[in-house]
């Protein structure tokens, strides 16, 4: 099975978790800026653990689909993959602190943790999509099952994550 | 009578007589615009076109310098001029509270959205640089406070036919979305030239109409009951847009939301008078 391979360095994939780890955090602080200090705090550990801690639990199943639907896609090319995918959405989660910032400042509505909960889905969904279509394009059918596995997992997570942070 | 008797015109050369217009004036690419007004036109007129002009200032420093003097310059003048004639629904400060805030509210939209459309593009490996998406969201800023700028008028025949409050703000509302579909349209086909640029523009354009949307909300009041005496140039932090675009919806359909709280307070505060059954 042919596969668009990937190979990072080590030093890019340092730099491409740290971006991650940078995006999330920056993402997290400015959803939490306008709602105090210990909201702000709170931000810069949740929501690493939404995005970094969802594709931590999502990758050992990704390998084992990888692997049942007959591709050869070495662990670490998979990890690759995953680390990328990672850095990419990092990038975007640190684009996009501004105008988390600006709504977590000024929207004073029932709707805001919602929207930040929703938002947050958005980009996961995107990310997890993203991961799909270069590991598992091949199998529409594994695709389809761990993208519904890797999505019900990133609601596990911010179900399990919400209610421990002083947004509402 | 003989043939000869009639007189004759001189015979014509067969090259003179149909000159090959090709040939004579051969295709000459079309001018550049130059001036500022010319830029704007184009902006409105032929977004492709746009972007090419857009495209051909990149190399230049002077020549982007100076289109986005004019572009900035059409947001504040249109968005300034749109506000005044929105603000004239009550009149007097309002007119200039709301001139300043519409192109505040374009201006503060673009700087927080900036950075997200930077990020997003280097996410999707868009070969854009930083100063072409400020001149993209730009471009699309002054197109959406042109449009505005054209619709003006209508507004304001909206307001003069004291057709009331929750209408006017519809027409403003309604306004304010042909101008945003203008606007999309120059972002989504400056975007859509490049690989993979088609979901970024979706992205731009849902990120652009919600922030522009909640800066709208926070710079509020724009348009202000005439009978009011007071007007704040900002009110306080509370609701968000949708929901006041729903209830003006709503009411200018006269179905009303009764807040039972308020009222309750109300009849707690002003006692009903004797022989009356408040109603």
């Amino acid at each position: 099975m042919e596969h668009d391979t990937l190979t990072l360095a080590a030093p890019d994939r340092g730099r491409a978790l740290g971006i991650a780890l940078l995006g999330s955090a920056a993402f997290g602080v400015a959803a939490g800026l306008g709602h105090g200090a210990l909201a702000t705090l709170h931000g810069a550990w949740a929501s690493p653990a939404l995005f970094l801690g969802g594709a931590a639990l999502a990758t050992p199943p990704l390998y084992l689909f990888c692997a049942r639907s007959g591709a050869r896609l070495s662990a670490e090319e998979l990890l690759d993959h995953v680390t990328a995918v990672l850095g990419t959405t990092g990038t975007a989660l640190l684009g996009l602190a501004a105008p988390v910032a600006f709504f977590s400042a000024t929207l004073r509505s029932p709707a805001a943790l919602p929207m930040l909960v929703c938002a947050s889905l958005a980009i996961g969904a995107v990310a997890v999509h993203a991961l799909a279509r270069r590991t598992l394009s091949h199998s529409f059918l594994n695709l389809a099952l761990w993208v519904a596995f890797a999505l019900a997992l990133g609601g596990r997570l911010v179900a399990a994550i919400v209610p421990h942070l002083p947004l509402h | 009578m003989t043939v000869e008797a009639f007189p004759t015109f001189p015979s014509v050369p067969p090259a003179a007589a149909a000159p090959d217009v090709s040939r004579v004036a051969p295709e000459t690419p079309a001018p550049k615009p130059t001036g500022a007004i010319a830029r704007l036109e184009l902006l409105l007129r032929d977004p492709s076109a746009f972007l090419d002009a857009l495209d051909a200032a990149r190399g230049s420093h002077d020549a982007l310098a100076s289109l986005l003097r004019t572009l900035v310059a059409a947001v504040v003048v249109g968005g300034g001029i749109f506000g005044a004639v929105v603000g004239a629904h009550r009149g007097g400060r309002q007119v200039v509270f709301t001139a300043v805030k519409l192109p505040l509210v374009l201006l503060m939209t673009l700087v927080v959205c900036v950075p997200a459309f930077v990020a997003l593009a280097r996410a999707a490996r868009l070969s854009l640089g930083a100063r072409s998406i400020v001149a993209l969201a730009l471009g699309s800023c002054a197109r959406f406070a042109l449009v505005l700028l054209g619709l003006a008028p209508f507004v304001w025949l909206i307001e003069g036919w004291t057709v009331g409050y929750h209408r006017v703000i519809l027409a403003v509302v309604a306004v304010c979305v042909a101008a945003g579909v203008a606007a999309g349209r120059l972002l989504f086909s400056g975007l859509s030239r490049m690989a993979g640029g088609v979901r970024v523009g979706v992205a731009f354009v849902a990120l652009f109409a919600l922030v522009g949307a909640q800066a709208s909300w926070i710079l509020r009041p724009f348009v202000v009951r005439p009978r009011t005496q007071h007007v704040p140039f900002v009110r306080a932090l509370e609701g968000d847009l949708f929901e006041a675009v729903s209830s003006s919806a709503r009411s200018s359909m006269g179905w009303y939301t009764r807040d039972l709280e308020a009222i309750e307070r109300r009849s707690v505060a002003v006692p009903c008078p004797e022989g009356s059954t408040c109603d």
